[in-house]
Protein backbone atom coordinates (compact mmCIF):
# COMPACT_ATOMS: atom_id res chain seq x y z
CA UNK A 1 0.00 0.00 0.00
CA UNK A 2 1.27 3.45 -0.82
CA UNK A 3 1.64 5.17 2.49
CA UNK A 4 2.59 8.64 1.35
CA UNK A 5 4.59 10.66 -1.10
CA UNK A 6 7.68 10.12 0.98
CA UNK A 7 8.14 6.60 -0.34
CA UNK A 8 11.38 6.04 -2.14
CA UNK A 9 11.55 5.16 -5.80
CA UNK A 10 12.57 1.62 -4.97
CA UNK A 11 9.62 1.24 -2.59
CA UNK A 12 7.31 2.46 -5.33
CA UNK A 13 8.85 0.17 -7.92
CA UNK A 14 8.41 -2.76 -5.58
CA UNK A 15 4.80 -1.79 -4.90
CA UNK A 16 4.12 -1.40 -8.60
CA UNK A 17 5.51 -4.80 -9.50
CA UNK A 18 3.51 -6.21 -6.63
CA UNK A 19 0.37 -4.95 -8.32
CA UNK A 20 -0.52 -2.46 -5.59
CA UNK A 21 -3.53 -0.53 -6.96
CA UNK A 22 -2.69 2.60 -4.95
CA UNK A 23 0.71 2.87 -6.57
CA UNK A 24 -0.68 2.01 -9.98
CA UNK A 25 -3.38 4.66 -9.75
CA UNK A 26 -0.93 7.27 -8.45
CA UNK A 27 1.31 6.46 -11.41
CA UNK A 28 -1.62 6.95 -13.77
CA UNK A 29 -2.30 10.36 -12.21
CA UNK A 30 1.37 11.29 -12.64
CA UNK A 31 1.23 10.13 -16.24
CA UNK A 32 -1.85 12.26 -16.83
CA UNK A 33 -0.03 15.33 -15.47
CA UNK A 34 2.94 14.61 -17.71
CA UNK A 35 0.66 14.14 -20.70
CA UNK A 36 -0.96 17.53 -20.11
CA UNK A 37 2.44 19.17 -19.80
CA UNK A 38 3.66 17.48 -22.97
CA UNK A 39 0.57 18.42 -24.95
CA UNK A 40 0.80 22.04 -23.85
CA UNK A 41 4.47 22.23 -24.79
CA UNK A 42 3.84 20.89 -28.29
CA UNK A 43 0.73 23.00 -28.87
CA UNK A 44 2.66 26.12 -27.86
CA UNK A 45 5.43 25.17 -30.25
CA UNK A 46 3.00 24.50 -33.08
CA UNK A 47 1.27 27.85 -32.59
CA UNK A 48 4.65 29.60 -32.48
CA UNK A 49 5.41 28.02 -35.85
CA UNK A 50 2.15 29.30 -37.29
CA UNK A 51 0.04 26.17 -37.19
CA UNK A 52 -3.71 26.73 -37.32
CA UNK A 53 -6.00 25.42 -34.61
CA UNK A 54 -7.52 23.13 -37.22
CA UNK A 55 -4.13 21.55 -37.95
CA UNK A 56 -3.30 21.18 -34.27
CA UNK A 57 -6.68 19.63 -33.53
CA UNK A 58 -6.29 17.20 -36.42
CA UNK A 59 -2.87 16.11 -35.19
CA UNK A 60 -4.22 15.60 -31.68
CA UNK A 61 -7.27 13.77 -32.98
CA UNK A 62 -9.75 16.16 -31.39
CA UNK A 63 -12.17 18.82 -32.61
CA UNK A 64 -10.85 22.29 -33.36
CA UNK A 65 -13.12 23.74 -30.69
CA UNK A 66 -11.75 21.32 -28.09
CA UNK A 67 -8.12 22.20 -28.79
CA UNK A 68 -8.85 25.93 -28.90
CA UNK A 69 -10.87 25.90 -25.68
CA UNK A 70 -8.16 24.00 -23.86
CA UNK A 71 -5.10 25.94 -24.98
CA UNK A 72 -5.95 29.32 -26.49
CA UNK A 73 -6.35 31.19 -23.21
CA UNK A 74 -2.88 30.16 -22.07
CA UNK A 75 -1.23 31.20 -25.31
CA UNK A 76 -3.08 34.54 -25.41
CA UNK A 77 -2.12 35.30 -21.80
CA UNK A 78 1.46 34.26 -22.43
CA UNK A 79 1.71 36.49 -25.48
CA UNK A 80 0.16 39.42 -23.59
CA UNK A 81 2.61 38.89 -20.73
CA UNK A 82 5.63 38.83 -23.01
CA UNK A 83 4.58 42.12 -24.62
CA UNK A 84 4.61 43.90 -21.28
CA UNK B 1 -1.58 42.11 -15.30
CA UNK B 2 0.98 39.68 -14.00
CA UNK B 3 2.22 40.30 -10.49
CA UNK B 4 5.62 39.17 -11.78
CA UNK B 5 6.17 42.51 -13.50
CA UNK B 6 7.49 43.85 -10.20
CA UNK B 7 9.68 40.83 -9.47
CA UNK B 8 13.38 40.55 -10.04
CA UNK B 9 14.19 37.74 -12.50
CA UNK B 10 15.68 35.70 -9.66
CA UNK B 11 12.62 36.13 -7.43
CA UNK B 12 10.34 35.20 -10.31
CA UNK B 13 12.42 32.10 -11.02
CA UNK B 14 12.17 31.13 -7.35
CA UNK B 15 8.37 31.32 -7.33
CA UNK B 16 8.22 29.32 -10.56
CA UNK B 17 10.56 26.77 -9.04
CA UNK B 18 8.23 26.54 -6.03
CA UNK B 19 5.38 25.79 -8.41
CA UNK B 20 7.35 23.11 -10.23
CA UNK B 21 8.36 21.51 -6.95
CA UNK B 22 4.72 21.47 -5.89
CA UNK B 23 3.65 19.84 -9.14
CA UNK B 24 6.41 17.26 -8.92
CA UNK B 25 5.19 16.38 -5.44
CA UNK B 26 1.67 15.90 -6.75
CA UNK B 27 0.27 19.02 -5.10
CA UNK B 28 -2.55 21.00 -6.69
CA UNK B 29 -1.88 24.26 -4.86
CA UNK B 30 1.15 26.38 -4.11
CA UNK B 31 1.81 26.56 -0.39
CA UNK B 32 4.29 28.71 1.46
CA UNK B 33 6.57 25.82 2.42
CA UNK B 34 7.30 25.12 -1.24
CA UNK B 35 8.46 28.74 -1.54
CA UNK B 36 10.91 28.07 1.26
CA UNK B 37 12.37 25.08 -0.59
CA UNK B 38 12.69 27.14 -3.76
CA UNK B 39 14.40 29.99 -1.90
CA UNK B 40 16.86 27.56 -0.33
CA UNK B 41 17.53 25.98 -3.73
CA UNK B 42 17.84 29.06 -5.89
CA UNK B 43 18.99 31.66 -3.34
CA UNK B 44 17.59 34.57 -5.35
CA UNK B 45 19.10 37.16 -3.06
CA UNK B 46 20.83 40.38 -3.94
CA UNK B 47 23.60 39.57 -1.50
CA UNK B 48 24.57 36.61 0.68
CA UNK B 49 22.37 36.06 3.70
CA UNK B 50 24.65 34.75 6.41
CA UNK B 51 21.81 33.69 8.68
CA UNK B 52 20.07 31.74 5.92
CA UNK B 53 22.71 29.06 5.69
CA UNK B 54 20.67 25.92 5.41
CA UNK B 55 21.06 22.58 3.70
CA UNK B 56 18.88 22.41 0.60
CA UNK B 57 18.51 18.66 1.02
CA UNK B 58 17.40 19.07 4.63
CA UNK B 59 14.78 21.69 3.73
CA UNK B 60 13.60 19.57 0.84
CA UNK B 61 13.32 16.48 3.01
CA UNK B 62 11.45 18.37 5.73
CA UNK B 63 8.93 20.00 3.39
CA UNK B 64 8.58 17.78 0.36
CA UNK B 65 9.77 14.34 1.37
CA UNK B 66 8.30 12.95 -1.84
CA UNK B 67 9.57 15.82 -3.92
CA UNK B 68 10.41 13.56 -6.80
CA UNK B 69 7.14 11.67 -6.42
CA UNK B 70 6.05 12.04 -10.03
CA UNK B 71 9.46 10.99 -11.30
CA UNK B 72 9.41 7.94 -9.03
CA UNK B 73 5.85 7.01 -9.97
CA UNK B 74 6.54 7.36 -13.68
CA UNK B 75 9.66 5.26 -13.27
CA UNK B 76 7.40 2.40 -12.18
CA UNK B 77 5.90 2.62 -15.67
CA UNK B 78 9.31 2.68 -17.28
CA UNK B 79 9.17 6.39 -18.03
CA UNK B 80 12.12 8.67 -17.37
CA UNK B 81 10.52 12.01 -16.52
CA UNK B 82 13.75 13.96 -16.83
CA UNK B 83 14.39 12.50 -20.27
CA UNK B 84 10.84 13.31 -21.44
CA UNK B 85 11.27 16.89 -20.25
CA UNK B 86 14.61 17.15 -21.99
CA UNK B 87 12.90 16.26 -25.26
CA UNK B 88 10.13 18.83 -24.92
CA UNK B 89 10.29 21.62 -27.50
CA UNK B 90 10.17 24.32 -24.85
CA UNK B 91 11.43 24.05 -21.31
CA UNK B 92 8.59 23.97 -18.82
CA UNK B 93 10.79 25.62 -16.22
CA UNK B 94 11.35 28.78 -18.25
CA UNK B 95 10.11 31.51 -15.85
CA UNK B 96 9.00 33.61 -18.83
CA UNK B 97 6.31 31.02 -19.50
CA UNK B 98 4.77 31.46 -16.06
CA UNK B 99 2.54 34.21 -14.74
CA UNK B 100 1.33 35.13 -11.29
CA UNK B 101 -2.12 36.66 -11.50
CA UNK B 102 -4.84 37.88 -9.21
CA UNK B 103 -8.38 37.07 -10.23
CA UNK B 104 -10.36 40.16 -11.21
CA UNK B 105 -13.59 38.77 -9.90
CA UNK B 106 -12.05 37.16 -6.80
CA UNK B 107 -9.27 39.44 -5.53
CA UNK B 108 -8.26 36.96 -2.85
CA UNK B 109 -7.49 34.34 -5.46
CA UNK B 110 -3.95 34.41 -6.81
CA UNK B 111 -2.84 31.79 -9.29
CA UNK B 112 0.53 30.75 -10.63
CA UNK B 113 -0.14 29.69 -14.19
CA UNK B 114 2.32 28.02 -16.49
CA UNK B 115 2.48 25.46 -19.25
CA UNK B 116 -0.33 23.00 -18.64
CA UNK B 117 -0.61 23.88 -15.00
CA UNK B 118 -2.38 26.38 -12.79
CA UNK B 119 -1.63 26.39 -9.09
CA UNK B 120 -3.81 28.43 -6.80
CA UNK B 121 -1.87 29.97 -3.94
CA UNK B 122 -2.99 28.95 -0.48
CA UNK B 123 -3.91 31.74 1.93
CA UNK B 124 -0.47 31.43 3.52
CA UNK B 125 1.38 31.56 0.21
CA UNK B 126 -0.74 34.51 -0.86
CA UNK B 127 0.24 36.28 2.34
CA UNK B 128 3.89 35.71 1.48
CA UNK B 129 3.57 37.43 -1.90
CA UNK B 130 1.45 40.22 -0.40
CA UNK B 131 4.02 40.96 2.29
CA UNK B 132 6.79 40.80 -0.32
CA UNK B 133 4.87 43.25 -2.49
CA UNK B 134 4.31 45.70 0.36
CA UNK B 135 7.90 45.42 1.62
CA UNK B 136 9.86 45.16 -1.61
CA UNK B 137 13.57 45.59 -2.21
CA UNK B 138 15.50 48.84 -2.55
CA UNK B 139 14.23 49.77 -5.99
CA UNK B 140 10.65 48.78 -5.31
CA UNK B 141 11.05 45.37 -6.89
CA UNK B 142 10.12 42.10 -5.21
CA UNK B 143 13.37 40.35 -4.39
CA UNK B 144 14.28 37.03 -2.85
CA UNK B 145 14.81 38.85 0.43
CA UNK B 146 11.27 40.25 0.22
CA UNK B 147 9.87 36.76 -0.31
CA UNK B 148 11.82 35.46 2.68
CA UNK B 149 10.48 38.35 4.76
CA UNK B 150 7.03 37.27 3.64
CA UNK B 151 7.66 33.76 4.89
CA UNK B 152 8.90 34.97 8.25
CA UNK B 153 6.09 37.48 8.66
CA UNK B 154 3.72 34.83 9.97
CA UNK B 155 5.18 32.84 12.84
CA UNK B 156 2.60 30.11 12.35
CA UNK B 157 3.95 29.31 8.88
CA UNK B 158 5.33 25.84 8.47
CA UNK B 159 8.44 27.41 6.94
CA UNK B 160 9.24 29.10 10.24
CA UNK B 161 8.97 25.82 12.11
CA UNK B 162 11.11 24.05 9.52
CA UNK B 163 13.81 26.70 9.68
CA UNK B 164 13.78 26.68 13.48
CA UNK B 165 13.98 22.88 13.45
CA UNK B 166 17.01 23.03 11.18
CA UNK B 167 18.76 25.40 13.52
CA UNK B 168 18.44 28.58 11.49
CA UNK B 169 18.73 31.58 13.83
CA UNK B 170 15.43 33.29 13.11
CA UNK B 171 15.96 36.55 14.97
CA UNK B 172 19.35 37.27 13.38
CA UNK B 173 17.86 36.30 10.02
CA UNK B 174 14.95 38.69 10.49
CA UNK B 175 17.35 41.39 11.63
CA UNK B 176 19.56 40.79 8.62
CA UNK B 177 16.61 41.10 6.28
CA UNK B 178 15.46 44.33 7.90
CA UNK B 179 19.00 45.69 7.80
CA UNK B 180 19.22 44.93 4.12
CA UNK B 181 16.08 46.91 3.51
CA UNK B 182 17.01 49.94 5.58
CA UNK B 183 20.58 50.01 4.31
CA UNK B 184 19.36 50.71 0.80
Amino acid sequence: MLTGMGDTASDLAEAATGGDPATGLAAVAALRRLLEELEAAHVDEARARGWSWEAIAAALGVKRQTAHRKHAHRIVESAAGSRR
Amino acid sequence: MSMFTRYTPAARAAVVRAGLLSLAAGRHVLDEDAVLVALAETRPFDRPLAAFEVSVAAVHAAVLPGGAADAALLATLGIDLAEVRRRMPRPVDDPARWELRRSRSRPLRVTLRGPAAALRLTARARKVVEVARHRPGPDGRVTGEALLRGLLADGSNRSVRVLAGLGVPLRPLAAELDCLRHAA
